[in-house]
């Protein structure tokens, strides 16, 4: 059993980045109940921010959750604690891009996709997922 | 009559039609669409970091230039939509990153733009385009899918209800066809992630087309280029991963538009679609 | 001059941790007019009161302050004290040296610099207190009680088998409630008709209550001890006199309408009593759907049928108009609108229905007489997903509060539908499930048992494909979402306050919270009592509770009612305002300001009138009289200023 360290600082900073209170989330799970992601996610949107709130850095950093949000705001929408979780996986992203460390690499995408997808899809995943 | 049009780069190359319809569709009903002069691109997403400015600095100029033209822009594209729109609320919001990205730029912008959706300039001209359409759509049985950015968040975009919205399926009975309602027009058809997770593109993309099919709907419509991507070009991939999927036209709403108003087939780019459009279209005599 | 005793207490360490009590005492000996100071460590104990006492007839003093807690806690301790001294009541003040000064500040030094300032305008105030005696009123000795669910039933028997004859106040056709509606109740599983009804019909067969239905109280003037109240009876175009209740009106009715007490899923005539059991038992005519009334002098059906001649298509308003000496507000709950929960397709998923919907499907009495079966083709549903905090503990969208009973109807709803259909599959969706309450923990315990599922999360989105109901939902606990297929699928919907019943509490000059239910005066200590003497709280209309607990409330509301109701006289604070006449103009400033109606214009002498009865002392007028008129007994501008000046002067 690891005894539980609150990342004080780590916490702050995701508040600060996403402009989000942790404290307001109270775990109904509804986020996860409506991403359309969810099942793609090794820890869904509620579980992200149950490591946020616990300052468990690591969980958080390591979770494939955030890259797999398309910010399609269903869970904004419809929690009861007017959190913006959208927000929150955002901040995860900017962390790891700012440490330069992105999902992918653009000169590995697949040529059939690059030829074919609309250039706005290329934008937005550049932006979210490159530094 | 003459408004203020920002194509964005997308209508540029691979939604040729939706741009080319737009053009057929309001000089059919005599409005002029004005492009911006020099526009760029609007960055694609609209940041989600408070503490990212630079991400809000296209959509400022963009706005500006607008600004310099008449009080309100139209903007098809939804993604531009929403990242102007949304830019354009925070900085009437936060007006102190306003005043620091004015600063730094040679142009100045106060923050009274209107930008505005084709879907909400028809609204408002209703009349108007019911004067205008040619050829009833005779009952076609059409899915309006809102996607993501049209509705959310609602606060800040205004559209229209976030969860139940209509303004789609009133401008679809306004031309003659039938709307058909599918719970899942609100959802998400997984957007960007078609480049690193093609995959989950795929099943959103499958599971909102088959809610559609499943309420009898015989084509799909939207405003947006990447859903349209995404619901048409994943198709063929959609039904490797469910062999019993049976395919089914989408439609940019300008196409369906242009067709009432009577736009010649050349100006529709219907040649673009991956599913192909035209066995419905024959179905129903549009063509 | 005035001989003044200053007595301190210590209240233990509460006030001597921080104030210095010794040096406090000598130094308020040193000022003008204080004749006697002490200190004590418990000034409320009977010890510390006998001082007071002592001190009054040996030093022979004209006034008493007592230096201690909150006059909300201990002023009626001490004015007791002084009047057995010897002393009037109203010359005995407190100075509030705790909540004011030691509960609030650390530094000794400057708390007891503080204590002695709030003492020494007390002192200043006690200088000029006149003796006072408490104002006399008769009491009209008749209750009204205003709703007639349960919490209104149970008032209105309380205090009539105290022998006050009570008037009770329906405005549907018949009195019973939300709670005629319920199935079986939790944690017993009673029947809820069957021990609602001997109630029901106990109130319309004691002697002493005067059941007034299909009604509403229009107006309300007075105050406590006589109250006088108009209300309104809506013509039920049925002689009440005359109607035997036979129902052949009602069979023979043409017109069939979605019947309101069956939630919609049963149907009702346009003439109609809303349930078999109704009390009073004679029908009204809905003049919406009735042909009669839509296309005038058509159908006349019941009026040809009625073999007593009871139909009276000419009946009209009337208003009555009642004195009453004390008044129960019970107006009862609505559950929260479903429609505004759009992503649970409820009114577009014909299956996804409303937990009181689920009552009358269960119910022995209702629709189905208790058989489960689905609203869009009468099947009976295999597989029943309850959907928890339905617009409840969402301040973002809909209800901010937990309404308290839905986790536990759930449970019950579950439970009455596996003893119904034994091969069906109960899956309740939560947050939190509270069973706080006698026999709850163990009732839930019971459900899981048997084999309802719970699982932790709160549902996104309710939608049909391709015919089915899905449900996504998320179990947090496995970190997993949930798509579940349903057959049906209830909301377990919140409590609101009964809907347009703002209007009331308007009239009735009593306040409410922001979410509407009624505010009590105090939350802990006095949770049936309005702000308005002499107007009681019972029920769901203050806030969301259960059966056990509005019947506990409605009690309480009842004896609160009672205690005034039995006496021929009921006293007043005297401390209320007063009018200088000499000074008076009558312009009528202060009439405009008083929030309680208690200031009337003489226009013959050209003064004001104050209505003793009415004036709670709250002291608006005499801020707004511009000649100085309005004075609030023992608390005249002179007083304030030499209080005032007092505190500036040691400064």
């Amino acid at each position: 059993m690891s005894k539980l360290l609150i990342d004080k600082d780590f916490k702050r900073r995701i508040e600060e980045i996403s402009d989000q209170k942790l404290s307001d989330c109270y775990q109904c799970g509804r986020c996860t109940a409506g991403c359309p992601f969810a099942n793609f996610m090794d820890a869904p949107p509620n579980q992200v921010i149950r490591f946020m709130q616990l300052g468990l850095k690591d969980d958080v950093l390591d979770s494939q959750g955030p890259w797999f949000c398309a910010a399609c705001l269903v869970c904004q929408t419809r929690c009861p604690r007017g959190v913006d979780i959208p927000r929150l996986m955002e901040a995860v992203r900017v962390i790891h891009l700012r440490a330069k460390e992105g999902l992918i690499d653009v000169s590995e995408i697949d040529k059939e996709l690059l030829l074919d997808a609309p250039p706005l899809a290329l934008m937005s995943a550049f932006s979210k997922y490159t530094y | 009559m003459r408004i203020p049009y920002y194509p964005g780069c997308t209508l540029y190359t691979k939604a040729k039609p939706l741009n080319t319809s737009m053009h057929a569709c309001f000089s059919a009903i005599g409005v002029e669409l004005a492009e911006l002069p020099h526009w760029y691109c609007c960055g694609t997403t609209f940041t989600l970091a408070r503490d990212n400015r630079m991400s809000l600095i296209a959509p400022l100029r963009i706005l500006a230039k607008a600004q310099q033209e008449n009080g309100k822009v139209l903007v098809p594209c939804s993604i531009c939509y929403n990242t102007l729109k949304r830019a354009n609320y925070m900085l009437n919001e936060d007006t102190e990153t306003l005043d620091i990205i004015n600063e730094h730029l040679e142009e100045s912008y106060d923050g009274n733009e209107i930008v505005l959706h084709p879907l909400e300039f028809l609204r408002e001209n209703e009349e108007l385009i019911k004067s205008k359409v040619k050829k009833n759509l005779k009952d076609l049985k059409v899915g309006c899918y809102y996607g993501c950015l049209l509705l959310r968040p609602q606060q800040e975009i205004q559209f229209d209800d976030a969860e139940s919205p209509t303004i789609f399926e009133n401008f679809v009975s306004l031309i003659g066809a039938t709307p058909i309602d599918f719970p899942l027009k609100v959802e998400c058809c997984g957007s960007y992630l078609v480049v690193t997770s093609p995959d989950a593109a795929i099943e959103a993309s499958y599971k909102l087309l088959r809610n559609a099919q499943g309420n009898g709907v015989d084509a799909v419509v939207t405003s947006c280029p990447l859903c349209f991507y995404n619901l048409d070009a994943l198709q063929e991939k959609m039904k490797k991963a469910h062999p019993g999927f049976k395919q089914i036209p989408i439609f940019y709403f300008s196409q369906i538009l242009a067709i009432a108003l009577g736009v010649e087939e050349k100006n529709l780019g219907l040649e673009q679609n991956k599913v192909s459009p035209y066995e419905i279209l024959k179905e129903y005599d549009l063509l | 001059m005035k001989r003044i005793g200053v007595f301190i207490c210590h209240c233990g360490i509460n006030i001597a941790k921080t104030v210095d009590v010794e040096a406090l005492t000598e130094e308020i000996k040193k000022y003008p007019g204080v004749e006697h100071a002490e200190n004590y460590k418990y000034m409320c104990s009977d010890p510390g009161q006998n001082l007071v006492i002592d001190a009054i007839k040996e030093q022979k003093l004209d006034a008493v302050v007592v230096a201690a807690c909150s006059p909300t806690l201990h002023e009626n301790t001490f004015r007791n004290a002084s009047e057995r001294g010897g002393l009037n009541r109203y010359v005995c003040e407190m100075a509030n040296i705790r909540e004011h000064c030691s509960w609030v500040h650390d530094d000794k030094t400057v708390a007891t610099k503080k204590a002695s300032l709030i003492i020494k305008t007390i002192v200043e105030k006690v200088k000029y207190d006149e003796p006072l005696e408490p104002i006399q009123v008769n009491v009209t000795k008749r209750a009204l009680v205003i709703g007639g669910g349960i919490a209104g039933i149970q008032a209105a028997l309380d205090i009539a088998n105290a022998g006050v004859e009570t008037i009770l106040v329906e405005k549907g056709p018949s009195i019973g409630g939300r709670m005629a509606q319920l199935s079986e109740t939790f944690p017993t599983l009673d029947c809820s008709q069957c021990i609602l009804t001997p109630k029901m019909v106990e109130v319309s067969q004691h002697k002493k209550i005067k059941l007034i239905a299909y009604s509403e109280v229009e107006d309300v003037e007075g105050s406590v001890g006589n109250f006088k109240v108009k209300i309104k009876r809506k013509a039920a175009y049925v002689d009440q006199a005359k109607c035997t209740g036979c129902g052949i009106c009602y069979e023979k009715c043409p017109i069939k309408v979605d019947s309101e007490f069956e939630e919609g899923l049963g149907k009702r005539k346009a003439i109609y009593t809303p349930f078999p059991q109704a009390v009073p038992n004679k029908p009204i005519i809905d003049t919406e759907h009735c042909t009669f009334f839509l296309k005038p002098g058509k159908c006349k059906v019941c009026q040809i049928v009625c073999p007593v001649q009871a139909v009276d298509f000419e009946q009209q308003d009337e208003i009555l108009e009642e004195e009453v000496g004390a008044i129960v507000v019970a107006t009862g709950y609505d559950i929260y609108e479903p429609e505004k929960l759009k992503e649970y397709g409820y009114g577009t998923i014909p299956d996804v229905i409303t937990s009181m919907q689920f009552e009358r499907l269960l119910s022995a009495s209702g629709p189905t007489v208790g058989d489960v079966r689905r609203v869009s083709d009468g099947k009976e549903p295999k597989r029943i997903v309850f959907i928890q905090c339905a617009g409840s503990r969402d301040k973002e969208n809909h209800l901010e509060y937990c309404s308290k009973i839905c986790c536990m109807y759930t449970a019950k709803h579950a439970l009455l539908y596996k003893h119904r259909v034994h091969d069906g599959e109960a899956i309740i969706f939560y947050i939190d499930v509270r069973t706080a309450g006698k026999g709850y923990e163990e009732f839930y315990n019971r459900v899981t048992d048997e084999g309802a599922t719970y699982i932790r999360g709160k549902v996104s989105k309710v939608y049909q494909d391709n015919g089915k109901i899905i449900v996504l939902g998320a179990d947090t606990l496995s970190g997993k979402q949930v798509e579940v297929e349903a057959d049906m699928v209830v909301l377990a919907l919140g409590m609101v306050p009964t809907r347009n019943s703002e209007a009331l509490v308007r009239t009735l000059k009593i306040q409410c919270d922001a979410n509407a239910f009624l505010t009590e005066a105090h939350p802990k200590l006095r949770p049936v009592e309005s702000n308005t003497t002499g107007i009681y709280l019972a029920g769901a209309a203050q806030g969301p509770k259960d059966i056990p607990e509005v019947v506990a409330q409605a009690s309480g509301a009842a004896s609160k009612a009672i205690a005034i109701l039995t006496q021929d006289e009921i006293t007043f604070e005297p401390t209320i305002a007063g009018v200088d006449e000499d000074l008076c103009s009558g312009c009528g400033i202060c009439v405009g300001v008083c929030p309680y109606n208690a200031r009337e214009l003489d226009r013959e002498e050209m003064v004001i009138k104050v209505v003793e009865a009415l004036c709670q002392g709250c002291g608006s007028c005499s801020s707004a009289c511009p000649s100085g008129a309005a004075q609030q007994r023992n608390l005249i501008d002179r007083q304030i200023e030499r209080m005032v000046v007092s505190a500036l002067e040691e400064n």
